[in-house]
């Protein structure tokens, strides 16, 4: 199946050509504009706590459609915000992603809600994590461009900016000094990884942006 | 009129050089910088004649006026750097008689042989009304400015084809359009996130940009203080 | 010449014939790769880093920035729309940063706190002369790295001073070291909107200045004189000759008054000779737009 990301860094979106027999899993909202050859199904992304899943995507839908064709047809699938890509190809191997980064993925990949481990009642990006798995591509994004670091041993990143890590990194989510320093700081959740792995991270966080916005707002 | 776009793609800004006595009319707010030799004029009316924007201004998002800036030169080769409110870009459309209907968030400027007619209603009141979208349809002859939010591709619609509302940015009149579900059946659309789309058929151009503002903001919305 | 982009960001580099095959490390991803050939196994060579010449990538309208000064070095990366920059720090060096700017960083780095910090108390009303509360980030006993962004989209610029003085938009501040000393400023429009004009930063001494913008940065060089709407200036130096003004006849655009701009619908006006940064969006606009969306107060 022909996926292109398109105007990437900052506008990243996905041009699919789609075959009979082809099949693309993508977010509520994820439709541009699409061939009318294209037909769109709408079913639960399955398995998860109606809830949580709630909170997690923005309060917005918890389906996700499928889109396929019987005699071929052009999609454009995008995000919410503006931002990067990136495509990563499943063979097995399992992934973490930030919850609202996934923007789409092929039906061999399986998708599940796992709790990234914080003992603090917060409602902020990085308390739960998107589990990928299985094989086929997955596209995710992120507010910013993302970028890809190898980590080995202990380095440190505010949680909004952290979009997707390997599961051979541990995380650890606290305060980024101690609780004067944070508190007084500005600087509000870290989080403390631990190598060996890959991890990608994006150069904007959205929580920034609400942050930034209401700094200048009455 | 001379045009340049500088800082393309997404922070897109259009540099005008214009002579003496050439104008041009720019969404109020979008003047970045400019040369000295210019005079200015605000009117919530087409510079060319036919005022009545009064109809379009009550479909209008709370807060929101369209008023319109008038720039002439007074002096030779003068330089006014324009930009729209949001992140994204800028093209110049060249109008030759026909006519354009454009998205009103992704109207920028045009010059004074090209009319803007904001009362346009033909896609549907009820379906805008909340999400501040109102529509702009440009004709006559002369440069038109359309910015995006997001990346601006453009399809020659030959047959159908179906664009999600918000990422609309202008298309061709001789476009026909009638708004349909996105899915098979109406329950899936709209717990889809779909609700409805609009379905091109015919021939012409149409003009989408790859990020819609709504969406943007409704995520953005929830994090910000109250008012 | 060997032209080649990085498979996973599309970086692209150009090398010389005799690298080919060989296995190299992408500058800005840590994508590791081989370097195409024609018909050449890849060796098991160690990583080839600084032989790398990045050129432009041609989706960036910008270059990534680089230097090294007496005091750190430094990589503005993801340019001109997300940027953000990485500052290396040698033992015992330290920056000075505006507060929630901190994207990473590495262990050997401490964070200390401004006295008053928060970002609340940091956008609020600074009187003329007091100073910025930024935090302070210290490589301790190893060199550290520390990547900073701003809140918004939009590019950073980098200054050095020695001894002249720029005059900074408020939420354009992002980095400085000890030796630039960043305070408050007002500019009035005489008369004009109750004594409110143009809320400036004023920054002066010797060392290094990072400031960002909203938007893409254009810098200009003033010499016929140049007018620039308020709420798309992000620096300009203090050489120039300026007056706070309101374009007889025009009325701008945006209801919402910031404690950044000062009073909508005031232009600068410069002339003299000097340079001005100038940002192709503005907070204002992106204020109005985003203020429909904001939750209503419950009672």
């Amino acid at each position: 199946m022909y996926a292109e990301i398109r105007d990437k860094p900052s506008f990243a979106n996905i041009h699919v050509k789609l075959q009979p027999g082809d099949q693309i899993i993508a977010e509520a909202d994820a439709m541009a504009c699409m061939s009318s050859s294209v037909d769109m199904d709408t079913q639960w992304s399955g398995g998860v706590v109606q809830g949580i899943l709630k909170r997690v995507f923005g309060g917005e839908s918890m389906f996700v459609n499928t889109f396929s064709t019987k005699t071929g047809g052009d999609l454009v699938l995008t995000q919410p915000f503006p931002g990067d890509m990136q495509c990563i190809e499943l063979n097995g191997n399992t992934m973490f992603l930030q919850p609202g980064a996934f923007v789409a993925c092929e039906p061999g990949v399986k998708l599940g809600l796992g709790w990234a481990g914080i003992k603090m009642f917060i409602a902020r990006e990085g308390l739960f994590r998107l589990k990928v798995s299985g094989t086929g591509r997955v596209w995710f994004g992120a507010y910013g461009g993302i970028f890809q670091k190898e980590i080995d041993g202990e380095f440190i990143v505010d949680s909004g900016h952290l979009v997707a890590y390997e599961p051979t990194i541990g995380i650890r989510i606290g305060l980024a000094g101690g609780i004067f320093s944070s508190f007084f700081s500005g600087e509000g959740l870290v989080t403390r990884i631990n190598g060996p792995g890959r991890i990608y991270m994006q150069s904007r966080s959205f929580d920034g942006l609400a942050a930034w916005t209401n700094a200048h707002l009455w | 009129m001379q045009y340049e776009f500088l800082s393309r793609p997404a922070m897109t800004a259009a540099k005008l050089t214009l002579d003496a006595g050439e104008s041009i009319t720019c969404e109020v707010g979008a003047m970045i910088a400019m040369s000295r030799g210019f005079t200015g004029e605000t009117t919530s009316r087409n510079k060319g004649g036919s005022g009545g924007f009064v109809k379009g201004l009550k479909r209008m998002f709370a807060g929101e006026n369209f008023f319109l800036n008038h720039f002439t030169a007074t002096h030779h080769a003068q330089s006014l750097i324009i930009g729209p409110a949001m992140l994204g870009d800028i093209i110049h459309y060249p109008m030759t008689g026909g006519t354009l209907v454009v998205q009103g968030s992704s109207w920028l400027a045009s010059s004074s042989g090209v009319e803007i007619d904001a009362t346009f209603q033909g896609i549907g009141k009820a379906l805008f009304s909340g999400e501040g979208i109102f529509w702009v349809k440009c004709s006559g002859t002369g440069d038109l400015m359309l910015n995006s939010f997001g990346a601006i591709h453009c399809v020659e619609v030959n047959g159908e084809y179906v664009v999600d509302s918000g990422h609309i940015v202008a298309f061709e009149d001789t476009l026909e359009f009638h708004l349909g579900k996105a899915g098979k059946s109406l329950i899936g659309s709209f717990l889809g996130g779909e609700g409805l789309v609009c379905k091109f058929s015919g021939q012409g151009k149409l003009y989408f940009q790859s990020h819609n503002p709504p969406s943007f903001g409704k995520l953005l919305g929830p994090k910000l203080k109250p008012h | 010449m060997i032209q080649f982009e990085c498979p996973s960001c599309q970086k692209r580099y150009q090398v010389g014939d005799e690298l080919a095959g060989k296995q190299a490390k992408c500058r800005d991803c840590g994508q590791v790769m081989p370097i195409p050939a024609a018909a050449e196994a890849a060796e098991e060579d160690p990583v080839i880093l600084a032989s790398l010449v990045a050129t432009p990538s041609p989706r960036s309208s910008a270059k990534m920035l680089f230097g090294t000064t007496p005091e750190l070095s430094y990589e503005i990366t993801q340019r001109p729309d997300f940027a953000l920059v990485s500052i290396k720090l040698q033992p015992g060096r330290k920056i000075l940063a505006e507060p929630s700017a901190m994207v990473s960083m590495t262990r050997s780095v401490k964070l200390e706190a401004g006295l008053k910090g928060g970002l609340g108390k940091t956008f609020g009303k600074l009187l003329g002369g007091e100073s910025m509360i930024t935090n302070t980030f210290t490589a301790e006993n190893e060199s550290g790295e520390i990547m900073f962004a701003g809140g918004s989209a939009g590019d950073v610029a980098y200054q050095r001073l020695e001894g002249q003085t720029l005059y900074l938009q408020r939420g354009a501040y992002m980095l400085n070291t000890e030796g630039v000393e960043v305070t408050g400023k007002w500019q009035g429009a005489k008369g004009f909107f109750g004594g409110e004009g143009l809320v400036l930063l004023k920054a002066s001494g010797v060392g290094d200045l990072f400031f960002n913008s909203y938007g893409a940065i254009l810098e200009v060089d003033v010499k016929d004189g140049f007018i620039v709407d308020s709420g798309y200036i992000v620096a300009f130096e203090e050489t120039l000759d300026y007056h706070v003004t309101v374009l007889p006849g025009l009325r701008t655009g945006g209801k919402i008054k910031s404690l950044f701009f000062g009073g909508e619908g005031l232009v600068c006006e410069f002339s003299g000779a000097g340079r001005v940064w100038i940002q192709t969006r503005q907070v204002r606009s992106f204020l109005s737009w985003s203020n429909a969306f904001r939750p209503a107060k419950s009672n």
